[in-house]
Parts: C-alpha cells; sequence; structure tokens
C-alpha cells in the first residue's frame, strides 16, 4: 500500500511540476512532459504491463486535469507504455542512458499520436511547424530531464522490490 | 500440466482482450468527448482537487524562481542597462536641441511670414544667414539666396523688426548684405513723427559698431530721443517707411551748424538668422478712412451724424427761405414793392439795394 502510495505520489509529483514550474521554461507554450519520461522508463524497467498501466494512470490524471481532448494522451501514453515495454524486453534494463535515448522516440511517438488524432477530429494543424520549431528544443528539455526521472524511477523501483 | 498450459493461455487471452477493449474505449472516448458527449464533471474535479496543491506549490517556487532570476539578471544587466540610458540621454538631449533649434527657427519664419502679409507692397523672397564677417571696419552677412531666386545688387534686406541693409554683391545662389551698421552704409531717412519729418543719413559708426548714427541734421530741427526712424525712399535702394530703428541720444555736430543722432536699430543684428529680401516694391495702397477714435460712453455713428448735419443744413436754408418771404411780404404791404413784381432773390446785394 505504502509503496502504491509512493508511485502515485510520484506521479502527481511529477504532473504538478510539469504543469506548473516547468511552464517558466517553454518553448513556443511546449514543455517538458515529466509524465511521458516516466512511463518511458517505467516501461523500460517493470516491461509492456505496469507501461501501459502508468500510460493510462498517467494519461487520465493529464485527461482530467488539463481540459484536453479527453482520453488523447491516455491513449498516447498507453501505446508508448506499451510499445517501450515490448523494446525493453530485448534490452539491458538496468542501462542509465536507456531513458536518455528513448526520451526523444517517446516524444516523436507521442507528437505523431496527437497529430494523427487532431488530423482525424478535423483540426487544423500545421504538423511541419510542429515537428520542425516545437519538436527538437521539447525533446532538448526531454533529454535533459530523462536521467533524473529514470534515476528517481530506479530508486523508488528497488524500493519497491524489497518491500513487496 | 496441459490442464495449467490451457489456463494460462485463456488467462493472456483474456489479458489482451481486455486490453484492447481499453485501448478501443480510451480511443472512443477522445472522438466523444471531443464531440462533447462524454464528460466527466466529477472525476475531473476530484482529480484537480489532488494535483491543484502541489501544482500551486510548484507554481509559487516557480514564481519565485522566476523573481529571482529576473532579479539577478536585471543586476547583470545594470551596468549595460545604464550605459543604453546614458546613451540614449544624450541622444534625446541632442533631438531635444535640434527641436528647438527648429521651434525658433519656425517662430522666425512665422513672424517674418507676417511681415510678408503685413507689407503686401513688397515682393519678399525669405532667405538665412549662412555667413557673417563682422569687424569694426565691415558688417557683411552672407545669405543663402542669389540670382537664381531673383536677387540682385541694391536690393534692401530688411525683417519683420525693419531694415537689415543691402544686397552689396549677388552671387548665384547666395549674396552678401551690407548691414546698415557697416561704416560705409548710408540711409536715407526720416523722422517718423508727423510733426518733424526731418531727414538725414543713416550710417555706421566704426567707433560705436552696434549704434549707427542719423547725420546732417540741422541743428535747430526738431529731433529728440525716442523719435523713431524710417527710410525716406531717396536714393532709390530702400523702399520708403521701412523702420530702421528710434534716437537714442542726441549731440551737436563739432563744427557746430548740425548735429547727429544715435540710433538703436530695431533689428537686433546679433541674432539675426532669417531675413526678407525686397525684389519688388510698389506704392501701398492707400488704406481705408477710418473714423477717428472716440471717447468711451459718448460714441456715435459718422453716417448718423452726417445725415443729421445735411438736415439740419436743410432746415436752416428752409428757415431763411421763410424769414425772406415774411420780409417781401412786409415790404410789398408797406408798398415799397408792387404786388404783382416777379419773384426776386432776396440776397444781401438785391435785400440793400430794395431797402435803399
Amino acid at each position: 500500500m505504502k509503496v502504491i502510495g509512493l508511485w502515485a505520489m510520484l506521479t502527481i509529483v511529477l504532473y504538478a511540476l510539469q504543469t506548473s514550474l516547468l511552464t517558466f521554461v517553454n518553448f513556443d507554450g511546449f514543455s517538458a512532459n515529466l509524465l511521458l519520461l516516466l512511463i518511458v522508463s517505467v516501461a523500460f524497467l517493470r516491461g509492456h504491463k505496469y507501461g501501459i498501466f502508468f500510460g493510462f494512470i498517467a494519461g487520465i490524471l493529464q485527461d482530467l486535469t488539463s481540459g484536453s481532448y479527453f482520453g488523447l494522451a491516455t491513449f498516447s501514453y498507453m501505446t508508448i507504455g506499451f510499445v517501450f515495454g515490448k523494446f525493453s524486453v530485448n534490452l539491458f534494463r538496468e542501462q542509465a542512458l536507456l531513458p536518455v535515448i528513448g526520451s526523444i522516440p517517446a516524444l516523436a511517438f507521442h507528437f505523431a499520436i496527437v497529430i494523427a488524432f487532431l488530423f482525424m477530429l478535423d483540426k487544423q494543424i500545421d504538423a511541419v511547424k510542429l515537428w520542425r520549431f516545437d519538436f527538437w528544443p521539447t525533446a532538448i528539455m526531454q533529454v535533459v530531464l530523462a536521467y533524473p526521472v529514470h534515476k528517481i524511477v530506479c530508486e523508488l523501483n528497488e524500493y519497491a522490490k524489497k518491500h513487496r | 500440466m496441459n490442464k495449467k498450459l490451457r489456463k494460462e493461455k485463456s488467462t493472456d487471452i483474456k489479458k489482451i482482450v481486455a486490453l484492447i477493449f481499453v485501448f478501443v474505449s480510451v480511443f472512443c472516448a477522445v472522438f466523444f468527448a471531443a464531440r462533447s458527449k462524454f464528460a466527466t464533471p466529477v472525476t475531473d474535479k476530484t482529480a484537480m482537487a489532488i494535483v491543484a496543491p502541489f501544482q500551486r506549490a510548484f507554481s509559487w517556487v516557480g514564481s519565485q524562481l522566476a523573481f529571482i532570476k529576473d532579479t539577478v539578471t536585471e543586476i547583470s544587466t545594470l551596468h549595460e542597462q545604464n550605459k543604453q540610458l546614458r546613451e540614449e540621454v544624450e541622444l534625446l538631449r541632442a533631438q531635444n536641441l535640434t527641436a528647438s533649434e527648429y521651434a525658433s527657427e519656425n517662430q522666425r519664419l512665422r513672424d517674418l511670414l507676417g511681415y510678408k502679409k503685413v507689407a503686401i507692397q513688397f515682393d519678399l523672397v525669405a532667405a538665412s544667414v549662412i555667413g557673417r564677417e563682422s569687424a569694426t571696419w565691415s558688417s557683411v552677412i552672407v545669405i543663402n539666396r542669389g540670382t537664381l531666386d531673383g536677387v540682385a545688387n541694391n536690393m534692401a534686406v530688411v525683417t519683420e523688426m525693419g531694415l537689415v541693409g543691402h544686397v552689396m554683391e549677388a552671387g548665384i545662389n547666395s549674396s552678401k548684405v551690407q548691414l546698415l551698421l557697416d561704416p560705409r552704409s548710408s540711409v536715407g531717412t526720416l523722422i517718423q513723427r508727423p510733426e518733424s519729418r526731418v531727414a538725414g543719413i543713416v550710417e555706421g559708426d566704426i567707433k560705436n559698431p552696434n549704434h549707427p548714427k542719423m547725420v546732417n541734421i540741422p541743428k535747430d530741427s526738431d529731433v529728440k530721443v525716442d523719435d523713431m526712424v524710417v527710410t525716406s525712399g531717396f536714393g532709390g535702394v530702400y523702399p520708403k517707411g521701412i523702420v530702421v530703428g528710434k534716437v537714442v541720444e542726441v549731440h551737436n555736430e563739432e563744427a557746430g551748424l548740425l548735429k547727429y543722432g544715435v540710433i538703436e536699430t530695431s533689428v537686433n543684428f546679433q541674432k539675426l538668422e532669417d531675413v526678407a529680401i525686397i525684389v519688388a516694391s510698389r506704392e501701398a495702397p492707400p488704406e481705408p478712412l477710418q473714423p477717428p477714435p472716440q471717447t468711451p460712453g459718448t460714441e456715435t455713428d459718422p453716417y448718423e451724424t452726417a445725415q443729421k448735419l445735411q438736415a439740419a443744413q436743410q432746415q436752416i436754408q428752409d428757415a431763411q427761405q421763410q424769414v425772406q418771404d415774411a420780409q417781401k411780404e412786409q415790404l410789398q404791404q408797406a408798398g415799397y414793392v408792387p404786388e404783382n413784381s416777379p419773384r426776386e432773390d432776396f440776397s444781401s446785394e438785391n435785400r440793400e439795394e430794395a431797402w435803399r
């Protein structure tokens, strides 16, 4: 129960950080996505099942509080949790650089899903501009923050293993 | 063993189905939510209530950090900002100076324009002073108008205040103007006061460069301090009636037959920047006759007064006629004049003759 509470607390704190403190460092309205880093780290460390689960919880939290299209973040995070969890089977899970490197394709995946959904919802969006001017600054912020997030997730994972 | 494997397989299939169900549900939820057919207000509020305190705390931290960052940035840029502000102040001062200069020029040109409107008998060409040569022995300025602008030698140069001098050498696009103060200059002048109208010549005084002298004034002539001096029009260079200055001192010549007046020029030659050249002059049209000023409270209409005067004269004439007729009747009654004699004119001569 305590472990679940710590995971929940971590998720909420990361989301709160993402939507408050990190918005001071934004590029064209885009700032780092800590929930995405959390999902990628969890998916790499604990596989696709946990990836999907954390994707669902984090996505629901974001969808409920952000006021964006409900389910969009949930679907995207679940998919990313599933995909990166599946990939983790063939990789050495304890490698620290893994989530740092994985943060860029994860963000690309997230952008692609969001653009696809917006396209399906018939919403006009300048996808080219988004990829050229908004993706790379956000990706840099993701890379910078990926390691600290991964380190916290690793510590909590170790703690959870000990108190299972 | 086989049963266990089958059970695991069945559990996996259930999980996959559940997963697919969740994915499809979420996928559909996006479209329903986008069309406002799906809402979770209670859950929304709960989630927001959970996240909000953390957001508030981080937001406060963020704003504090932003404040610190701004302060540090401000301090680090203070020196540079100070330097930029100094440069800006320099620039603004320069601009202010230029603006003041333009304002001053504007005022001068307005005054000159006002004079041009008043002096309708003159065709004026405005010019700016672009050079100045001033020594005890000469006072010459250079203006930015020349023959291309219609300027020629010996044309009078004025300002709205009065006479400046005359063009001594007209170039193509600039001209030299000999000032009134130049010792070589001589201007035919008059005392403006109607009772005086004494003529004289104003010429530059080498001993007193800022105050020319009005010479050739007979000793017994009526020239007083504060008399205004205007051009007389004699000589043909300067048109008549341009203000030269006023008499500030009157002295007797050493020889004893003549006297001279020291003139304070109406033009301030130290601040001469814009002038006008009289390129043509003609007789000023007579001003319309104005009724004389009347004492306040006793004003009368001059036309009405003239009509009343005419009526009164007519009444006097009628009365005189009546008197004459009465006298004639009396004479007739006395037998001096026949009754049927033709009507005579009882002028004073005829009347005397009649009495005789």
